[in-house]
């Protein structure tokens, strides 16, 4: 009996132990990633000043302003934290904004909207349709500028404007390799362009070469992925991102992602993917920040972070490390909702935008963001 | 051709429900309200058919609903591709929770991108397998894809496997469209270990039918499949038996309907296709539809105006089912019902679940196939309600 009593003791003072030290456990865990861990979220909403629960697109500019592309307009942050908002009354061209970029030379944001691009520059925006200038297509689902050229990629091909000379060019399945003219995404990959196509994988444009070079979903399966990492994962691009050398896909049948001579694919129910529907991605130096219909992810391609949000609202993580077994705790706060459509971030902070607000992710102190990841 | 250039038609039914209005009348109610939006392009061949389909569907869906579901129908006003902005408008400016998208793979998929950006559920009446392939985990397709189609009449039709075996020719219509149909004729050929040529693409527009038809009879094809819109198929139909042509004819269930019948006149006879197999509660919800339709237009239905009402009643009971919820998450449709075209049964990618019959047009109506001429006359007894009235 004594034995025993003392065994029970024992155990207890264990667990009281173990019980004590796992934030510290848990920050060691964090310590080991080459990820960012965000440890508390922020909520922006209608009370500062957000139009509306939908935001798109979030986007922070070099002069540290941030801006977010709603289903009710664009809007830019301000001093004391409210929202200030631009619609069509404005001279908006349409009220959603589904995507942004920032002219690194200028400041001037641009910004595709459901009908029509946008230039802000000093205070003033200048429309541009596809009746008044060379866009394609007014719908814009992408937009990126690469030398001086603002890439639009919309719903009838990909359009470039080149900011010195004011002219256009279009491209689409008519004078491009394109198999489909729908354009889902575009990103500039220094003197590259690649182009998201739905239906048609992957595009790489050389504008001095005037070349085209697609990369297709080589099973050509719609629903599984037969061959891992041979290829673009899937022909309907939703979203495209570069950064370092490495070339992101997001698609509705999971992820892929390209280092100029190898493929990598990830699918939800073989990798710590938190759903095949990812429509946005987001790289920091090597490692990616990704948007589901089911969370949001960070990952260098062997390590993930998850974070996803219940029906009540209650949020976790899950940290899936090399070699270890996957680690799931609650948060304090979650993010606002699961359904992620746009991302912004950098080795300090990262800003997510949501169909139910906006959320800030605060990292965790001592998280290791700008590791580089061994690409395999 | 229905619409014309333009515009946005907005329906109210048994409650008077605009896009902005709608909401008061279903506060004055007490019943929430919803919308849904029809995606119909100005050169859509059967747009009659499917704004009518999906008028009664809506309409006999609110009769028996708890709440009120109003229809916004667009087609495209500007250039080639705007489309797209016309599901984006339904969406934004409309507020329109569901789309019904159109048969033309183009508009589809451009409805489907915009869903995809703004998660806003989906009923296709495309049969592409691209459509589906598009991943859109809230969209379903209303219609039997034509891979499913083409596989069944490949599998079902018995000459397929006697000794003289049974070699198909297709004709499919010209661009995009035909590109997708030849790809999935091809893979329901491979996946039935059919015999079918390489399509051949029909312009309607070229005005070279007879010669379009001498290359379709030089292959010496034991069958033919009409995989066009109704009005070219009927007149091809008819030039293949004026060119002598004995074989059989066959086409999709789309081509269950006036223009085909009509343009074919007598080459209509002893055509094949496949239908859904109908059990006794989706009859009973095709002589509902078939009842209503005839007192509302003074016309029978066709296939796809079936295809459309049942599109309609199904996306108004998801709408409705989900009250406040995001209707995309009661995606992917498990549950299955009873509908005008037969059971609406879903697999999880949002295909539509089919089980067919061979049928064979004869003396005006569409009945079970029968191999033998004395099968033929025994088999008095349409296969479907709708040929009842035929």
């Amino acid at each position: 009996m004594k034995i025993a009593g003392i065994f029970c003791l024992r155990l207890a003072s264990l667990v009281t132990l173990l019980w004590l030290t796992a934030p510290l456990q848990i920050l060691a865990t964090e310590a080991e990633l080459p990820l960012p861990v965000i440890e508390r979220f922020e909520t922006f909403g209608k009370e500062q000043g957000v139009p509306t629960n939908k935001v798109h697109a979030v986007l922070k500019t070099s002069d540290g302003k941030l801006w977010i592309g709603t289903w009710d307009g664009l809007c830019v942050r301000e001093g004391e934290g409210k929202f200030r908002r631009y619609g069509p009354e404005e001279g908006l061209s349409h009220k959603l904004v589904t995507c942004m970029v920032e002219d690194p030379k200028t400041g001037d944001l641009w910004a595709g909207t459901m009908r029509g691009l946008n230039k802000v520059s000093g205070g003033k925006i200048t429309r541009y349709f596809q009746t008044d200038s060379g866009l394609p297509n007014n719908v814009v689902y992408g937009v990126d500028i690469v030398n001086d050229n603002i890439w639009a990629a919309t719903a009838a091909g990909v359009g470039a404007l080149d900011l010195k000379t004011g002219a256009w060019k279009i491209y689409d399945h008519n004078n491009s390799n394109m198999h489909e003219p729908w354009c889902y995404a575009v990103k500039g990959a220094k003197d590259l362009i690649y182009i998201g196509v739905w239906g048609a994988g992957i595009v790489e444009h050389n504008p001095q070469e005037g070349t085209f070079k697609a990369y297709r979903d080589p099973d050509g399966d719609f629903h599984y992925d037969l061959v891992p990492d041979d290829g673009p994962i899937n022909d309907i691009t939703s979203w495209l991102a570069w950064n370092d050398g490495l070339l992101w896909q997001c698609t509705y049948f999971g992820m892929s992602r390209y280092d100029g001579k190898y493929w990598k694919t990830w699918v939800q129910d073989k990798t710590p993917l938190p759903s095949n529907f990812t429509q946005f991605a987001w790289p920091v130096n090597r490692y990616c920040w990704i948007g589901t219909d089911k969370g949001a992810s960070v990952t260098d391609g062997t390590n993930w972070v998850n974070y996803f949000v219940g029906e009540a609202g209650a949020g976790w993580v899950e940290i899936h490390q090399s070699g270890k077994a996957m680690e799931k705790r609650p948060m304090s706060t979650a993010l606002c909702n699961g359904f992620v459509l746009g991302i912004w971030a950098d080795e300090k902070e990262a800003w997510l935008a949501t169909s139910k607000g906006l959320s800030r992710g605060i990292f965790a102190s001592g998280t290791a963001s700008g590791k580089v990841a061994v690409v395999k | 051709m229905f619409m014309g250039r333009c515009h946005a038609l907005v329906l109210g039914f048994t409650l008077c429900v605009s896009p902005f209005g709608g909401a008061q009348a279903g506060e004055e109610s007490g019943a929430p309200h919803f919308l849904m939006g029809l995606l119909l392009p100005p050169e859509e061949a059967e747009g009659v058919s499917i704004r009518q389909g999906v008028e009664l569907g809506i309409e006999q869906a609110n009769q028996s609903a708890k709440a009120q579901v109003g229809l916004i129908i667009r087609g495209r006003v500007g250039q080639w591709g705007a489309d797209g902005e016309e599901a984006g408008r339904m969406v934004l400016n409309d507020g329109v929770q569901g789309m019904i998208a159109p048969p033309g793979g183009s508009p589809a998929h451009l409805a489907l991108q915009v869903s995809g950006r703004t998660a806003t559920p989906v009923v296709a009446l495309c049969p592409d397998s691209s459509v589906i392939g598009a991943g859109i985990p809230w969209m379903v397709c209303a219609v039997p894809g034509t891979i499913a189609e083409a596989s069944a009449l490949f599998a079902l039709w018995p000459s397929k496997s006697t000794a003289a075996g049974g070699s198909w020719v297709a004709l499919v219509p010209e661009d995009r469209e035909g590109r997708e149909t030849s790809k999935d004729l091809r893979k329901a050929a491979a996946a039935t270990q059919s015999k079918l040529a390489d399509p051949t693409i029909f312009d309607a527009k070229a005005g070279n039918e007879s010669e379009t038809i001498r290359v379709l009879l030089a292959q010496r094809p034991t069958g033919v499949l009409l995989w066009l819109e109704p009005e070219p198929a009927g007149r091809l139909a008819k030039q293949l038996r004026a060119a002598g042509f004995v074989g059989r004819l066959a086409g999709p269930s789309r081509l269950r309907c006036a223009g085909f019948l009509t343009a074919a006149g007598k080459a209509a006879d002893g055509f094949l296709m496949v239908n859904p197999v109908m059990d006794v509660a989706s009859r009973q919800v095709y002589q509902r539809f078939d009842a209503g339709y005839r007192a509302r237009f003074g016309v029978e239905p066709d296939a796809t105006a079936a295809y459309a009402y049942d599109a309609a009643m199904l996306l108004a009971a998801i709408l409705v089912e989900s009250g406040d919820k995001p209707a995309r998450l009661a995606f992917p449709v498990m549950e299955d019902r009873p509908g005008a075209s037969g059971r609406l049964k879903f697999k999880a990618d949002g295909v539509r679940g089919v089980s067919f019959e061979l049928q064979e047009y004869r003396s005006g109506t569409f009945r079970p196939y029968s191999a033998s001429p004395a099968g033929r006359e025994e088999k008095r007894e349409p296969a479907n309600d709708l040929d009842k009235r035929r």
